[in-house]
């Protein structure tokens, strides 16, 4: 049975893949430089085509986001109908807690009846992992407030963390407005498709026909591929730390699985890195700023 | 569970959610760290992306799968190897979407 939420990504797929694309492969290159304004906020008025340009960016590189996103949330708002919960909590997790896969365990916990206290415990470890994505993320957001340090972490899951991680090594300078509205778009998605499913309750849906529960390990290949893993040490930290998760889910701990096989990985990365090899780091063009002050 | 009830547990999975996401950021975006932590940090986001891809890979259900139904799994080696060579990230995805849905298609 087709539903709405599972049919309006399919024909947007095409378009939005193309257009924002377009706009996002120029906008790799710096060739729209933002004045990195500490004082004025990102929306300044002097710039009106940079901030406009900033949006499409963040825009575009949210799309394989949302389309991965949206049938995600939209199973979760269905499941989370048919386990009989009110839709006001359903879209409650999905807004202040945002985070999948915490969010899955939960529902299952409600459905058998978890005391309160080991829901938020198994939130607690299943989000933990967040503690590695915020501590590698935080030298790029040097100099902004305090606030927007907050929101922009407030919306750090996995797949911005990842999208983040690859657009600020290429571009340091990338503005705000860009990575906010990459944030708010991605964020929205997961709402939306929540609420989707919560109105469209016991409609059965075929969300794997349309391959989009493909979309966000399709994109986690690209950065990896594209960028992520830059030279032999890069991959042997990649093929730790999938072993290592994948060891650690087939053990059952699929909760624990990504915080100690990154944690573990980084530091067999740290230990085969060779003193020229941190040397040559330190030079990489805008990490030594954001690092050092 | 009451409403109210509800309301706190998932008021309490908030917290607990943004604490770790939050604390680090603003703890660490202004510190000057020892170099030996910046070089760690730095093989966080290789590590941390092949982490969550790993197991959606090689165990989708929870369970090892290497068998030819795991369609995701045959469609990697392809799906990385177009990103390598073309570095575009929308293509990689559209490519690895249409051949994922033509496949199930194909097999049914």
């Amino acid at each position: 049975m087709r539903s709405v939420a599972t049919g309006s990504p399919a024909p947007a797929h095409p378009a939005a893949v193309g257009d924002p694309g377009a706009r996002g492969a120029g906008a790799v290159r710096p060739a729209a430089p933002v004045p990195a304004a500490p004082t004025g906020p990102a929306r300044g008025p002097r710039a009106p085509g940079a901030t406009r340009a900033a949006w499409a960016a963040g825009f575009g590189q949210a799309v394989p986001v949302m389309l991965g996103y949206v049938p995600v949330a939209f199973a979760f708002g269905v499941l989370g109908h048919t386990a009989g919960l009110p839709w006001w909590a359903m879209l409650a997790m999905s807004a202040f807690v945002y985070g999948g896969s915490s969010q899955f365990a939960a529902l299952q916990l409600l459905a058998v009846g978890a005391a309160p206290y080991a829901i938020v415990l198994t939130t607690f470890v299943v989000n933990l992992r967040h503690l590695l994505l915020s501590a590698a993320i935080a030298p790029r957001l040097a100099g902004w407030r305090r606030r927007e340090q907050a929101l922009f972490a407030y919306e750090l899951t996995d797949e911005a963390f990842a999208v983040h991680s690859a657009q600020y090594a290429e571009r340091a300078g990338r503005p705000k407005a860009e990575v906010f509205t990459f944030n708010a778009a991605v964020h929205a998605s997961w709402v939306a498709g929540t609420l989707a499913g919560v109105l469209a309750g016991d409609l059965v849906t075929d969300v794997e026909a349309l391959g989009l529960d493909y979309a966000l390990p399709a994109m986690f290949m690209a950065l990896l591929a594209a960028g992520i893993v830059a030279d032999r040490r890069g991959l042997a930290v990649a093929v730790v730390a999938g072993g290592g998760a994948v060891g650690l889910t087939l053990l059952g701990l699929q909760y624990w699985a990504v915080l100690v096989a990154a944690a573990v990985a980084a530091t067999f990365g740290l230990a085969i890195a060779p003193r020229e090899g941190r040397r040559e780091d330190t030079d990489e063009p805008g990490t030594e700023g954001a690092v050092g002050r | 569970m009451s409403d109210l009830t509800l309301a706190l547990t998932i008021a309490g999975m908030a917290a607990v959610t943004f604490g770790p996401r939050l604390v680090p950021t603003l703890f660490l975006a202004a510190a000057s760290l020892p170099r030996p932590v910046v070089v760690w940090l730095r093989q966080v986001p290789p590590a941390v992306i092949a982490a969550l891809l790993a197991p959606s890979l090689f165990a989708p259900a929870g369970t090892l799968d290497l068998g030819p139904g795991n369609h995701g799994l045959w469609l990697a080696a392809p799906t990385l190897l177009l990103a390598w060579r073309t570095r575009n990230f929308y293509l990689t995805i559209a490519f690895g979407i249409g051949s994922l849905a033509l496949l199930r298609l194909v097999t049914g």
